[in-house]
């Protein structure tokens, strides 16, 4: 096994640790007794983590030590919303327990944009590859350089075995090449030798039968060779329960969307509220407690929106930005500083768009409601999607992102910005980032380009005056059975 | 070395070309234009409609023209295909009616979204499925083969004959077996036609009717046989090289006219709009479920994902190329932004390294800017490649001595 502690400690930012802690004495102290009031998390083995546990975890013991480069973000949170302590908790020692579950035999996937549930009912811990927001957090992302892909990084990640992934789950014609390719170049030079899948979305099929049936029987193939490696069996009851947390959470994460969206003030900074509907994408390892935590979250939410309290850092009335594309975020540079606010993140809210069917074939209902559906369509549909959310969040810009070297969310930059512009009429910007040159995005060329950018709708927002109208936001598909926020 | 007499003949037809499709669509017939080579043109053919293969590359320019409606991180043969459409002046791009798209390449299946969008073509896709060579995925294909005639059946306004079928798989599989031979002459000391020739015979298949292709490449290969013992067309010590990667478009001369000015033989090749046309593709059955299987097993494209290296038949076709063409050698061309084929780069490079096969990778767009260093890299592996031939021809002497 490789020595995970030392390659990250290389990396390590100490400074920004002691800056945030010196600079927030009083507020950490409050913080922490509204924090130590609550109830801690329970782990789906039983594992029961307190408050003191926790709070220890992100300030004072673990995390100060491993990973003291995640408190450049910190400002961004509110800490005195103990959901959302616990969330970062989750978030950030993710990796942590990883390794340790590893260890103890649990099978990790690099599952890439599926949907997480089944791998959880095999008894595995998927995660995204190249979009693991706690891995890059830690660095830990390795990409080359020396080709025009984009830095889907965990691929790489897993070929110098810094991530004990022990399978690989690759759906391809979703919406991405590179991360298949990186998976295939890494599998078939025999660097490490785990099995590989590819779960087949061929691009165009839609929703065909055949196209449908072609998908589950792909899937279950999957599944059943994904038991052989971690010694499970698979259950259809046991995975629709699994789809019944799922749908749980990907509840959660709308609602938390819809707070944000619906709000005159929205109560989320920029850091926080991408942070939060990102970890959408893995559960954090945790079903269940994460379940809990983002529902936790949704409700303080409303809370601080019933008294107006916006986030912690933001403008009084910033101007709303809906972020469109993939793999890809602005929250350095939409930041509590610039006067805007995301309402809305295209590629963190299409994987929680509505609940699975929870009866009948499970493999089936995984497959109807295949992630980044938006991505699948047709170009005009896949714009259509971006332009209901824009107008039911009230943006007042739209940003579409890409990374550089992916191909295929680049070449659908214009037609989708020219769509957005013909049927909401608010400004857009198309901005290429690099996972690798992390400068491109947050300093230099991007940041000038966005705060202009921002600086044109601020301008748009005087001349206009006030908050947008509220508008209805649309409901997607959720089994009303799971109450989230009334 | 002199032209085959029969290449002016391909010449004059593509001239013609353009007028007789502006009169058939007069007279009402559909033309149906394909990208990706995973479209059954047998089932078009068949349907009445008039099928043209469609692509361009070579010109910096029109890729340029491109970035107007796709970023400039597509590979070049997207933007330059754009750029046609949108000059609007290219006889076959203009006399489209419908696009349709073998969806393999992520990159070719988004550019003709674009197409659809920006300039209101009419597109159809078929989707074809990654994991092909499990059962479920020619199932699929199948499927999805059945389901896009029956979308060609409506533009056609007919249904498809299974007599008429049967005649379209005949004829085009006549083509594949005709071009196959034109194509072995490369294997010989001397050939009486070269790659650049070959490929312009078949690109002109892209074009002209599979009729007329078919009756000018029965000539041509009746001509081949009268002078290839009387012509010596090069020396015997040239080098002789294989070239392998991403696509080479019609009118995409940069690397072989390279070559050329330096004397190289290009002896084999493995590009889709190439060899990959005709080879290691048959139709067991007049049928779609005969079409989709043989379509579905064709030699792969590096987009389509195989995880056995040991069994992969694209690597399969490019070791048996090198030993039946006794190529001294592999060029891997790679477009830029054309991942399906950059990815595989590294790969390639160990295997042929493993064989002790020089292999040199060149990652080129259209522009000019770096014909200087083609032309350095290339002129270097030549020279590796010659005193390789010098060394083994000497050590042979001093064995038979």
């Amino acid at each position: 096994m490789p020595d995970h502690k030392k390659q990250y400690k290389d990396k390590v930012l100490t400074k920004a640790y002691e800056d945030f802690v010196n600079e927030n004495k009083e507020y950490l102290e409050k913080a922490r007794n509204i924090f130590l009031k609550e109830k801690g998390l329970t782990f789906r083995d039983g594992t029961y983590l307190s408050p003191e546990y926790i709070w220890d975890w992100i300030f004072v013991k673990d995390a100060p030590e491993k990973y003291p480069n995640i408190f450049i973000g910190f400002q961004g949170y509110d800490l005195e919303s103990p959901s959302v302590v616990k969330f970062i908790y989750l978030y950030y020692s993710f990796y942590d327990r990883l390794i340790a579950a590893s260890d103890n035999g649990v099978l990790i996937v690099n599952r890439k944009e599926t949907i997480p549930d089944m791998f959880y009912a095999l008894g595995s811990i998927p995660i995204r590859g190249g979009a693991g927001a706690a891995l890059r957090h830690q660095s830990l992302s390795v990409v080359p350089d020396n080709f025009e892909a984009c830095g889907a990084g965990s691929a790489w990640a897993w070929k110098d075995n810094r991530i004990p992934f022990g399978a690989q789950v690759v759906p391809t014609g979703v919406h991405c090449y590179d991360t298949p390719n990186n998976a295939l170049a890494v599998h078939r030079a025999g660097k490490v030798d785990i099995p590989i899948f590819y779960l087949d979305n061929p691009i165009g099929s839609g929703d065909a039968e055949w196209a449908i049936d072609y998908r589950v029987k792909t899937l279950r193939r999957a599944a059943e060779e994904i038991a052989k490696l971690n010694g499970a069996t698979v259950d259809d009851e046991r995975l629709r329960r699994e789809i019944i947390i799922g749908n749980k959470v990907r509840k959660a994460v709308w609602r938390i969307y819809e707070v944000q969206a619906e709000s005159d003030q929205p109560p989320f900074t920029a850091h926080e509220f991408e942070t939060i509907i990102h970890a959408g994408h893995n559960w954090a390892g945790e079903p269940e407690a994460f379940q809990e935590v983002l529902e936790g979250i949704a409700v303080e939410a409303k809370e601080r929106q019933s008294h107006k309290v916006h986030g912690t850092v933001n403008h009084k009335n910033p101007v709303r930005i809906f972020v469109g594309g993939a793999c890809t975020h602005f929250r350095p540079l939409i930041g509590h500083t610039s006067g805007a606010v995301p309402v809305g993140v295209e590629w963190f809210l299409v994987p929680s768009h509505g609940s699975l069917n929870e009866e009948g074939d499970p493999f089936r209902a995984l497959v109807e409601g295949l992630p980044l559906k938006s991505l699948t369509v047709p170009l005009e549909e896949h714009a259509d999607w971006i332009v209901d959310r824009i107008k039911e969040s009230r943006a007042e810009g739209f940003i579409y992102g890409y990374k550089w070297g992916c191909n295929f969310a680049s070449s659908a930059a214009l037609v989708i910005s020219d769509v957005v512009k013909k049927k909401t009429g608010i400004p857009t910007l198309i901005m290429e980032t690099d996972f690798i040159a992390k400068q491109a995005n947050e300093s230099g060329g991007g940041l000038t380009r966005v705060e202009a950018f921002i600086e044109i709708l601020k301008q748009n927002k005087r001349l206009k005056g006030g908050v947008p109208e509220k508008r209805h936001i649309k409901k997607p598909n959720y089994n009303s059975a799971h109450v989230v926020v009334e | 070395m002199n032209m085959p007499e029969t290449l002016k003949r391909f010449e004059e037809a593509l001239e013609h070309r353009p007028g007789e499709l502006v009169e058939a669509r007069q007279n009402g017939k559909k033309v149906v234009g394909v990208f990706c080579c995973y479209t059954p043109l047998e089932i078009i053919h068949s349907l009445g409609l008039i099928p043209l293969k469609l692509g361009w590359g070579g010109d910096d320019e029109l890729a340029e023209q491109g970035i107007e409606y796709i970023t400039n991180i597509q590979c070049p043969y997207v933007r330059q295909t754009i750029g046609v459409f949108k000059e609007g002046k290219n006889p076959y791009a203009v006399n489209t009616d419908v696009i349709t798209i073998s969806a393999v390449c992520l990159q070719e299946y988004r550019m003709v979204e674009v197409l659809r969008y920006y300039f209101g073509k009419e597109t159809l896709t078929l989707s074809v499925p990654k994991n092909y060579y499990l059962p479920e995925g020619k199932e699929f294909f199948e499927k999805e083969v059945e389901g896009f005639t029956a979308e060609l059946e409506k533009i056609a306004g007919r249904k498809l004959d299974p007599d008429l079928l049967r005649a379209s798989v005949d004829l085009y599989a006549d083509i594949r077996n005709n071009t196959a031979e034109i194509y072995d002459y490369l294997a010989l000391d001397y050939s009486p036609i070269t790659w650049k020739q070959v490929i312009t015979v078949i690109h002109a298949g892209f074009y002209l009717s599979p009729e007329k292709h078919l009756s000018l490449l029965k000539e041509l290969n009746s001509e081949l046989k009268t002078i290839q013992m009387s012509e010596k067309v090069r020396p015997i010590n040239s080098v002789r090289l294989m070239i392998s990667g991403s696509i080479i478009a019609p009118g995409n001369t940069k690397i072989i006219d390279v070559l050329e000015e330096l004397g190289v033989t290009v002896v084999a090749d493995d590009i889709c709009s190439g060899q990959r046309t005709f080879a290691g593709f048959t139709v067991k059955e007049p049928t779609l479920a005969g079409l989709a299987e043989a379509y579905l097993d064709r030699i792969p494209c590096a987009a389509q994902l195989y995880p056995d290296q040991k069994t992969d038949k694209r690597l399969e076709n490019i070791f048996r190329q090198i030993k039946d063409h006794r190529a001294d050698g592999v060029l891997y061309h790679t477009l830029r932004f054309c991942d399906p084929y950059t990815f595989r780069v590294q790969e390639n490079k160990e295997l042929l390294d493993a064989k002790d096969i020089p292999f040199l990778q060149l990652h080129t767009d259209y522009g000019a800017n770096d014909i200087g260093q083609l032309h350095t890299r290339i002129q270097a592996q030549m020279e590796i490649i010659k005193r390789r031939k010098k060394e083994v021809h000497h050590a042979r002497s001093q064995k038979a001595v």
